[in-house]
């Protein structure tokens, strides 16, 4: 059924882990092309035989020629735009962003209550006739490692984004956690105390931590679908994008009466700001953490 | 398949208590789990009325999609009232879930992604949708001791073979194809078949059972109900189904599933395959028609699905085990 198939991931890292069991099932059923953000693919190396990867510099027309069907996981115009400029006889995705006229299955999004992304792109893959059978995202061999007794923190974010720890609060949380911690962050997003680390590193630090504390952002669906036990802050972010997160993770967030408002900024300021993160209770945190850690079996 | 929102709706801080309305038949199904001190049944639709009016909650949860449902909850006056927006029901509820569409058409998504974007609507989260039920050792134990009264060989395993389907006519695969797949799966490991039915289809069962020629044990003749039912798949080393609910009770205790398919949507169930396999025909147009009985007569989509596809599908399913 998926023989000819084109799977345009998403552009976000979260998201993109999120897409992972619909690759999975693509190249268990026969394989196909596909195109990602090029440091993506550093995650998923050595696996999917099938799948021929693409790079993705600049979407261009050629990416999609020759594919008689394209699965479109991302919300832009234009991967929607060279799948039919490419011929793609069948073109499956959100009609979002006027992409409607570009697809011959345009799904117009449930509503009004938000959903997890990873049922989405199933729900999407099964309009395409891929049948993804394990729906949780794994990155790395799914071979339980030795776990080693130290805290994988994740607490950055991009400048000024309302998803990131307060350095304070954070200071507090990591005075209670009772193993040692180790800060980490990506390129652009570095916070006092914390290494820069690439995407490959930072699954390989997850698939040994003893359990992983971090924000709502990309980082945190890479730690997780590494199997590492994950205990996760949210802040302005709606948790149903991403309820579907699997029985070793577990989210944290507290009730303000100004979210989960989603905005890259918060809108208050002094005291205020990051209320939605700074309320959380440090000692609540290092008591989750530990429970979260002795999933680990 | 909507264990996983009954457990996160329990779980959830916000709620004091939670009551989970289920047919009295349906409790069974339940019984032994979390869920079973939080359970209400009811027997009629005039007893869901009532009971919605003597529980007097303060929010409404409707996993179900019928028409009648929603307004059974809205003469009862409970507000608000939650729910997927089918079946022309949307102006009965105060916060409706709809579904995606193509082309203003309803597209076929799972209903468990349904149960649980509805439970979405009071922000109760779901964290997986793979059903969970409970069953108690002395039922189990109880199960194994008729089984071994039945003439069965516990020692060496047994399929549980679940040939009915209350939805139709139409879901049903002829016995003859059952008793081959069973003989075959008897052939190669051992497994005696052992066949259960529901309620009015012990004629099916018996069938089946006596078409096969290494002596099935058919529990037509048996008590049998929802509870016992859990014990007999959790035992079982593969269930060989329909489209039915037993193949969610296989799903939950993680037994191998192979069901067989007719006129139903794949789509409709893709949620916890990871130890299931579907077999259908994906060849036929009139497929899936979800029709109760065939509209053409010829039932092709189950008639024509060879047992041979079905051992197939079992070994791919096993192999890993082996």
């Amino acid at each position: 059924m998926s023989a000819g198939c084109v799977l345009r991931a998403p552009s976000r890292l979260g998201d993109f882990v999120m897409s992972e069991p619909v690759a999975r099932a693509l190249d268990a059923q026969g394989g196909g092309t596909w195109i990602a953000p090029a440091a993506f693919f550093a995650l998923v190396e050595g696996r999917f035989p099938n799948l021929r990867r693409v790079a993705l510099g600049e979407e261009r027309v050629g990416h999609y020629r020759g594919h008689a069907r394209a699965l479109l996981l991302n919300g832009s115009w234009r991967s929607a735009w060279c799948a039919f400029a490419a011929g793609v006889v069948e073109r499956v995705g959100l009609s979002s962003h006027l992409r409607g006229p570009l697809l011959t299955h345009a799904i117009r999004p449930a509503r009004p209550a938000p959903r997890p992304f990873t049922a989405v792109c199933v729900e999407l893959a099964l309009q395409a006739g891929i049948d993804v059978r394990e729906r949780s995202p794994r990155l790395g061999t799914g071979a339980e490692a030795a776990r080693d007794s130290f805290v994988l923190v994740n607490a950055g974010s991009r400048p000024g984004s309302s998803k990131g720890f307060v350095p304070a609060h954070l200071a507090a949380i990591l005075e209670r956690i009772e193993l040692p911690a180790k800060l980490v962050c990506a390129r652009g997003e570095e916070y006092p105390g914390a290494e820069v680390v690439g995407l490959s590193e930072l699954a390989a630090l997850a698939s040994r931590a003893a359990a992983v504390l971090t924000t709502d952002g990309g980082a945190r669906h890479v730690c997780s679908a590494t199997g590492a036990p994950t205990l996760v802050l949210y802040g302005p972010s709606d948790r149903r994008h991403t309820s579907e997160h699997g029985p070793r993770e577990r989210g944290l967030a507290i009730e303000v009466d100004c979210g989960p408002c989603q905005l890259e900024r918060c809108r208050w300021t002094g005291a205020d700001e990051r209320r939605c993160l700074t309320g959380i209770d440090p000692a609540r945190v290092a008591a989750l953490l530990r429970e979260v850690a002795a999933r680990t079996g | 398949m909507a264990t996983p929102v009954f457990e996160a709706a329990l779980a959830d801080e916000r709620y004091s208590e939670v009551r989970i309305v289920v047919r009295e038949h349906l409790a069974r199904v339940l019984e032994d789990g979390p869920c079973a001190p939080h359970l209400a049944t009811i027997a009629s639709d005039r007893d869901e009325v009532a009971l919605y009016r003597s529980l007097a909650p303060d929010a409404l949860l409707l996993l179900s999609n019928s028409f009648g449902a929603a307004w059974r909850a809205f003469r009862a006056g409970v507000k608000p009232r939650a729910g997927s927006g089918l079946s022309g029901r949307r102006w009965l509820l105060q916060k409706a879930f709809i579904p995606p569409t193509r082309g203003g058409r309803r597209i076929s998504i799972p209903t468990a992604h349904l149960q649980r974007d509805v439970a979405g609507l009071f922000g109760i989260l779901v964290p997986d949708l793979h059903p969970r039920l409970y069953v108690r050792e002395e039922l189990v134990r109880e199960e194994r001791a008729r089984l071994e009264r039945l003439g069965l060989d516990l020692a060496r395993g047994y399929v549980l073979c679940c040939p009915g389907a209350a939805y139709g006519a139409a879901k049903l695969w002829p016995a003859e194809h059952f008793a081959a797949a069973l003989d075959g799966l008897h052939e190669r490991h051992g497994w005696r078949a052992v066949v259960t039915c529901g309620p009015g289809e012990e004629e099916l069962c018996d069938e089946v059972a006596r078409r096969t020629r290494h002596g099935a044990i058919s529990l037509a003749g048996e008590p049998r109900d929802l509870a016992r039912l859990k014990a007999l798949v959790r035992d079982s080393r593969l269930l060989l189904v329909g489209d039915s609910g037993p193949r969610w009770y296989a799903a939950a205790f993680d037994v191998p599933c192979v069901s067989v398919l007719g006129p139903n949507d794949p789509r409709l169930t893709a949620t916890s395959l990871e130890r299931a396999r579907i077999v259908r025909r994906d060849d036929l147009e009139c497929s899936p028609c979800m029709q109760r009985v065939c509209p053409l007569g010829h039932h092709a989509c189950m008639r024509e699905l060879p047992p041979q596809r079905v051992l197939a599908a079992a070994e791919e399913l096993l192999e890993p085990q082996a």
